[in-house]
């Protein structure tokens, strides 16, 4: 039995988790508290700021994590925080509390590939043994598929984010972030009707939004420079929330799509959604549409699991350390850049 | 009663794929064999965004095709299309595709490892990879952006077996790998199949994204044969006119996939 | 002897009646009957020295019965042997195809087809092949590929099917100075005959 507490914070959530592994039993979550820095309507979340938040936040958020698991200092087994891929500054501040903690409880200390980390957790949450993961937020977007030992990138997006386009749209709309811009244009997007035609680009199993950024953020910005848009058709008002709508549906199409493609290629019916965007229910819908005519399913995790959090830094670093896995303090620096397949995956076969 | 209406789709279903299912079927006479290629409505996405990109496919795919085959560059010739059913009837391509005759040369070869070179099976499959640059050089020299490079989507065919009988089956190929592999692959030329992501431009950078699909596609399909790809990029540098400009940008477009900015 | 065919794809009933005639001497007459539109000369009458082989009227035919039957899509022209005609072409224009691809007065060979649907009570097989054998005043030889390249005018084939970027990139290379290796008669043959079938394949997308 080993307990590992994992500490978050490649973005603006910082996530503190506590995971107890017991040998062929399910992983338990004994706590999982995240605290997220919100910016105003219109701004992105600034490193600066956000690092400032973290440092704030992150005494106070392991203190409850521990209160809530109920496990003494004592009992924890090593301290698993994100190596990377994120931004420098809110890594920073979130390892230099981790070194913190292992000099203070004399602990191991586990550096964690954030990517691995949803992989893992959601593996553990959904019991999907060997799925094409498609990872989705704000950083990434990634078509992953296991085999010898890595977590191998089968296919991604050639420039932005799935994550960035949406939470960048929501800019120029004005759209609150709170709790999350993408949240907010999955709830504008159900009552948008109206399917405008936007770029849709898929090259092999990858993609690219820059052209579809540029485009809708065109589009609506002309709209809300008062020129009136109509639908061709019925030759109704084209609305906000049909913008939103259409970038779903035109964003999300070419995400399933990569995704099948490499379910083709490596011959799986199993697919995973990780990453913030993963939340979204119409992504998850058309995935499992996908999925079903493939005689598969997907798997698919809630807001604990799929947006950032502590648990799967915690879950991840555990599996790794239980292989002997550590990072010694004078090497646990973190890295903006830290490719998914760079981990070497000695926990699987 | 309704008057008896053709059927285009029959014969022998042989892939389902992502985005079409394929058949093998005849064409004009009972002994010509063809390939019939449909692309089936994705429930997925919605009706209007489906029909767009299904017509749009289709009707690229006919033509990208028609162009390459008449300018020179190995690939099914279109024999008939009907873009609202998302339906091509193209010519019947007889050869394993390279990712399979690289599977099975893998799992059969004991002999030489394929990043190590040398030996004559060695010798052959350099000879291989050399026609594949050349075909891509070839693709990017008329200015077509293939779109979905991947080892599947190369095909080997004998030069003197281009259409054989339709009960021909594809063991003669298929026994390649293992066996003849010394006398036999120099007779086979690499045809590209597949364009339906596929464009026209003369844009560096699309034929960089394009060689870059293929290296991520042959690098995690094939992942010991390393050697191998660079193979094909040097040949490719050697023949395509455009390659140096081509091939700089490569460099951009890894970098550019291997660092993106985390920034939100 | 004419050739009678069923088309994979298409109802089996029907078929295709192909004969081809050289040394034709009433070209002038057949084609003022289809002027007239005299119905006992519905035939679609071609002008074989646009065609390259043996499958080429057979897919303009097959294409014919298809649009016919198809109900999405629909004759453009009178009936399926103008279809068939109309067929050969690569663009649009249907007075266009049928002065390059089918009969002209001047005409000295012709290929007949007669397409029918042979479950019809009307239907002979030994009237429509002795009609379709004697329509035309000249010599039937066999409906072979090795017969109509025989007659093959190249230069027109080229023109009117817009082929001038046949083999390009063995040009572009020959001119940057590369050896490239010739190719056989039979494989000239058999591009020229893809890229012709792929041309009318590609008319409705014109």
């Amino acid at each position: 039995m080993t307990i590992a507490i994992g500490l978050e914070g490649s973005a603006n959530k910082l996530g503190v988790g506590i995971i107890r592994h017991t040998p062929s039993k399910p992983a338990e979550i004994l706590s999982n508290i995240r605290h997220t820095f919100v910016s105003p309507p219109g701004e992105g979340f600034l490193p600066k700021d956000t690092a400032i938040h973290h440092r704030s936040w992150v005494v106070k958020l392991v203190k409850q994590a521990l209160k809530e698991s109920g496990v003494t200092v004592g009992d924890v087994d090593c301290i698993c925080y994100t190596k990377g891929p994120g931004m420098g500054a809110p890594l920073q501040s979130v390892a230099v509390a981790a070194r913190t903690l292992a000099l203070l409880w004399d602990k191991p200390l586990v550096g964690v590939n954030h990517c691995v980390g949803h992989i893992e957790m959601g593996r553990e949450i959904t019991g999907a043994d060997n799925p094409v993961v498609l990872y989705v937020s704000g950083g990434n977007t990634q078509v992953i598929a296991y085999a010898d030992q890595r977590y191998r990138i089968f296919g991604e997006a050639l420039d932005i984010a799935i994550g960035n386009c949406l939470d960048r749209f929501a800019r120029t709309l004005n759209i609150s972030n709170d709790p999350a811009p993408g949240y907010n244009i999955e709830q504008m997007a159900k009552k948008g009707k109206h399917l405008i035609d936007i770029p849709y680009t898929v090259k092999g199993m990858d993609c690219s939004f820059s052209g579809i950024l540029g485009f809708i953020d065109a589009y609506a910005g002309e709209m809300l420079s008062g020129t009136e848009k109509r639908d061709p058709d019925t030759g109704e008002l084209i609305t906000p929330e049909d913008l939103c709508f259409s970038l779903q549906e035109t964003a999300f199409a070419m995400l399933v799509e990569i995704t099948e493609r490499a379910m083709a290629h490596v011959g799986s019916t199993q697919v995973l959604i990780v990453g913030g965007v993963g939340c979204n229910e119409r992504l998850q819908e058309m995935m499992g549409i996908m999925a079903r005519d493939r005689g598969g399913s997907v798997y698919a995790t809630d807001e604990r699991f799929c947006i950032d959090n502590g648990i799967m830094i915690a879950h991840a670093g555990l599996l790794a350390f239980q292989t002997g896995f550590t990072t010694p303090i004078d090497e646990s620096t973190c890295t903006q850049r830290f490719r998914t397949d760079e981990v070497f995956v000695k926990w699987r076969d | 009663m309704a008057p008896p209406t053709p059927r285009l789709i029959d014969g022998t279903l042989l892939k389902q794929g992502a985005e079409a299912h394929v058949y093998k079927s005849t064409f004009l006479l009972p002994d010509m064999p063809c390939v019939i290629k449909v692309r089936p409505t994705k429930p997925y996405r919605h009706a209007t965004l489906d029909m767009r990109l299904t017509k749009h496919r289709c009707v690229s795919e006919a033509r990208l095709l028609n162009r390459c085959r008449s300018m020179g560059v190995p690939c099914p010739a279109v024999y008939f299309v009907d873009e609202k059913r998302g339906e091509i009837i193209m010519e019947w391509i007889e050869g394993p595709s390279v990712r399979d005759f690289l599977n099975d040369y893998m799992d059969g070869n004991s002999d030489p490892d394929p990043n190590q070179g040398g030996g004559a099976a060695g010798t052959q499959l350099d000879t291989l990879m050399q026609n594949i640059g050349q075909t891509i050089g070839k693709l990017h020299d008329i200015d077509i952006i293939h779109g979905d490079l991947t080892t599947s989507n190369l095909m080997l065919r004998h030069r003197e077996l281009q259409a054989p009988a339709i009960e021909s089956p594809r063991q003669e190929c298929q026994g390649l790998a293992k066996n003849n592999i010394s006398t036999s692959l120099l007779d086979f030329d690499v045809v590209l199949i597949d364009f339906g992501l596929g464009q026209v431009s003369n844009s560096d950078e699309d034929k960089a994204v394009d060689l870059y699909v293929l290296e991520r596609a042959f690098l995690s399909t094939h992942p010991r044969a390393t050697r191998l790809f660079n193979i094909i990029l040097d040949s490719y540098k050697q023949n395509c006119l455009s390659s140096a400009v081509v091939l700089r940008r490569l460099q951009e477009v890894r970098l550019r996939g291997r660092k993106k900015s985390m920034i939100g | 002897m004419p050739t009678t065919l069923s088309v994979p794809h298409l109802p089996s009933s029907y078929r295709l009646h192909l004969a081809l005639f050289t040394s034709v001497r009433n070209a002038a007459h057949l084609h003022s009957q289809l002027l007239a539109k005299n119905p006992e000369y519905e035939y679609a009458f071609i002008e074989p020295s646009i065609l390259v082989s043996n499958l080429q009227p057979i897919s303009a035919g097959f294409r014919a019965i298809h649009d016919l039957l198809d109900p999405d899509v629909g004759l453009r022209t009178p009936n399926v042997h103008s279809e068939t005609v109309f067929s050969l072409s690569p663009t649009h224009n249907i007075t266009d195809s049928y002065r390059r691809f089918g009969i002209s007065p001047s005409s000295t060979a012709v290929l007949a087809i007669k397409i029918l649907d042979t479950s019809l009570a009307s239907y002979s097989e030994s009237e429509t092949l002795e009609r379709l054998s004697s329509i035309v005043e000249g010599t039937e030889v066999d409906f072979s590929t090795e017969e109509i390249r025989k007659l093959t005018d190249l230069s027109k084939v080229k023109k009117y099917y817009k082929l001038k970027d046949l083999g390009y990139v063995d040009q572009l290379y020959k001119k940057k100075g590369r050896t490239i290796e010739e190719k056989s008669e039979e494989e000239g043959w058999r591009d020229l005959e893809v890229a012709v079938l792929g041309a009318m394949a590609l008319r409705s997308l014109v």
